[in-house]
């Protein structure tokens, strides 16, 4: 490879406070400080972000690359710790109560009063 | 793992529709196939700032300056997002940004036909966004479903852009439609101009054997003829619609298999063109893209120093 | 007190304060777009042409502050003027030349730029505030990412230095007319503002100066030079009248049509 190839740095943008920063593309700048300032022009032309971060590519270890690192990738039955894993719907019926779940909780939280 | 082994299960993956990522085992073949149509659809970004940039200079009103420079600016941004692919499946062979840019000064990689005809006036600027943006928006939406996903993640980005763009073109076109018999006339001349260049756009009706490897490979989904019908049935009543007229007398559609019918493009001009950079402004073009890259190497090489005695001095 | 109304004394001395404010933005947001494609790489090109997008912002909103004090619209203001009604000083107006020279001369106006939006931010008219907020917001960046190429620059090995220290010799040449304010623009006196724009020229040489020295440039003691011709008064270079023609070019084909 060309050695005075600008290095590579991956950039990741949080679109808000409470969103993850996200993985949006890499650009080729001098120092992090250039990294900062040309991310803003190469992945934020429209929209605004909450923050923006970059890392120098050669930084990240993928699990894809690694045979020997384990993928996130789930085999075994792991219904018990999924809320599709149970049905306590018919049984709260049978006490005449209704079942609750968690859309319907957090929608409760966000109005005023009981 | 043997090669052929790991071939037949990589096929296996495409075939079940999976997806691979940069960082996959990948045949040679796949990976050589995936440089030339990312490096050749990057080159072409860029080189197609060219014909709009002249105009935006001369943009007619505020508004419209702002937006030619926004578009521009979206098609360079384009060409380093495909480039940053490029160069990431390049590396096992050790080439980089620098190279993968020669190679369009030195004849080693092509840029779509379009990008080396004229545009003369502010029409074909509209015209341009109206049919060429157009047209790229159709290749593209196919490859949103490519099996190779860092492209197809790029692509979504790239689609969402360019509808600003065709956005952008249409309302150039239809103010000219609108316009003074001055306007409507640069406006017929335009669409004349860029017709032929369109049909010569989404390739031979007989796709060549990198196409065809790239079906199987499901790194695009759909034939030129197909891409090409699709282009034509959305855009002929449309172009009818504003009192324009297509310059082909054989251009109709078939009332039973609804197939457009169409005069073919001049194959052999165009393939000179495209493979021998000797279109009418191919040149020119060239020359511009020579004075951002190889004139201002020192400014690249000026950059690179600065972020090593930055580095060393732990900044 | 900050007013939404103006006199009419008021309006066309404001008038006259903000056009040659929004010519410099808007001149340098055209030649920015000559730029377009052609910045020595990929990442700078979009840098740029989103500062060349700000520029051309900034003088729109300048203009629309002056269109809604009367007389012409925004878009007239760019397309209809003669060259000679143009206000932008000769550094704006520069053609495009080398990467260094685009470099310090951006550089140079936008410490100046900043110091002028200070300046006008003292005039207490509520729309004028608002948009010298917004501009000074997004010159910061301007500034910064200008002021970082002079540092990659003078970091980036002995040819680079020299360039750039070359460029930065050779811009001084072009800044006579960039502090000239219009002497009987009665505005000065209604907003108090002569003192202050008597001051910057010193208050610029005193920022540059400090710049020259933490990157080890030899700082010889400069006086603003006298400008030849000033653009203040709609005086240009030969430069600017090719560029006037190629803007208004395709306008003119139906100056009263909608484009």
């Amino acid at each position: 490879m060309n050695p005075q190839e600008i290095p590579v740095y991956e950039v990741f943008v949080q679109a808000d406070a409470l969103s993850f920063p996200t993985h949006v593309g890499s650009l080729r700048a001098a120092s992090p400080a250039f990294a900062l300032q040309l991310a803003k022009e190469t992945f934020c032309r429209r929209e605004d972000a909450h923050d923006v971060w970059v890392v120098p590519s050669q930084a990240i270890s993928r699990a894809r690359r690694d045979a020997t690192a384990a993928l996130p990738t789930t085999t075994s039955d792991k219904r018990y710790r999924l809320p599709s894993g149970y049905d306590n719907a018919p049984h709260w019926k049978r006490f005449k109560a209704q079942a609750m779940t968690i859309e319907e909780v957090a929608a409760d939280m966000r109005t005023k009063g009981r | 793992m043997e090669d052929a082994q790991r071939f037949h299960d990589f096929m296996q993956r495409i075939e079940a529709g999976e997806k691979i990522e940069s960082t996959d085992w990948m045949p040679k073949e796949y990976r050589d196939l995936l440089i030339k149509q990312i490096h050749m659809h990057g080159i072409s970004e860029i080189m197609g700032a060219y014909p709009e940039k002249e105009w935006v200079t001369k943009a007619p009103t505020i508004r419209r300056k702002l937006a030619l420079n926004a578009k521009v600016q979206d098609e360079i941004g384009h060409g380093q997002m495909l480039l940053r692919l490029a160069e990431d499946l390049s590396r096992p062979y050790g080439r980089g940004r620098e190279e993968l840019m020669d190679d369009v000064l030195d004849g080693r990689v092509k840029f779509h036909n379009v990008f080396h005809l004229e545009a003369p006036t502010w029409a074909d600027a509209g015209v341009i966004g109206f049919m060429v943006d157009g047209g790229a928006i159709i290749t593209q939406a196919m490859l949103l479903e490519s099996s190779y996903a860092p492209y197809a993640r790029m692509l979504k980005r790239i689609v969402a852009e360019e509808s600003f763009h065709m956005q952008h073109g249409e309302s150039v076109v239809l103010a000219l439609a609108e316009g003074t018999e001055a306007q409507r006339r640069m406006l017929q001349d335009a669409i004349a101009r860029w017709w032929p260049a369109m049909m010569y756009f989404f390739g031979p009706r007989e796709m060549g054997p990198s196409s065809k490897k790239m079906m199987e490979y499901k790194i695009r989904t759909m034939t030129n003829e197909q891409l090409r019908q699709k282009f034509i049935n959305r855009y002929v009543p449309r172009i009818r619609a504003l009192g324009m007229v297509i310059p082909d007398p054989n251009l109709y559609q078939d009332p039973d298999d609804h197939v457009w019918h169409y005069t073919d493009p001049d194959w052999n001009w165009f393939n000179e063109v495209v493979h021998h950079n000797t279109g009418p402004m191919s040149q020119a073009r060239l020359a511009l893209r020579r004075q951002a890259h190889t004139e201002q190497r020192w400014v690249r090489e000026a950059a690179f120093q600065a972020g090593q005695v930055l580095q060393n001095q732990g900044a | 007190m900050i007013v939404e109304i103006l006199t009419d004394a008021e309006r066309v001395a404001l008038q006259r304060i903000l056009i040659p404010v929004a010519d410099d933005e808007w001149i340098l947001g055209h030649r920015g777009s000559e730029w377009l494609g052609l910045a020595p790489d990929l990442e700078e090109d979009l840098a740029l042409s989103s500062i060349t997008q700000d520029n051309l912002g900034h003088a729109q909103l300048l203009y629309d502050i002056v269109a809604d004090l009367g007389g012409y619209s925004a878009d007239q203001w760019v397309y209809a003027r003669s060259p000679s009604e143009w206000k932008h000083c000769q550094l704006v107006e520069m053609s495009r030349q080398d990467w260094a020279d685009l470099v310090a001369g951006r550089f140079v106006y936008e410490t100046f730029d900043e110091m002028r939006l200070q300046m006008l931010n003292l005039i207490a008219y509520q729309p004028l505030q608002a948009a010298v907020t917004k501009i000074r917001q997004e010159k910061m960046y301007h500034l910064q990412h200008f002021e970082s190429w002079v540092d990659t620059l003078v970091l980036g090995g002995q040819s680079a230095r020299q360039r750039i220290l070359e460029a930065l010799t050779d811009v001084y040449a072009q800044i006579g007319d960039m502090f000239v304010w219009e002497e009987t623009n009665p505005g000065l006196d209604l907003w108090h503002l002569n003192e202050t724009a008597r001051g910057l020229p010193q208050k610029w040489v005193t920022r540059l100066q400090g710049k020259y020295e933490s990157l080890g440039l030899p700082w010889h003691t400069r006086v603003i030079p006298q400008a030849e011709s000033n653009g203040r008064l709609g005086q240009h270079a030969e430069s600017f009248f090719p560029l006037w023609k190629e803007m208004t070019s395709v306008r003119e084909i139906a100056p009263l049509s909608g484009w």
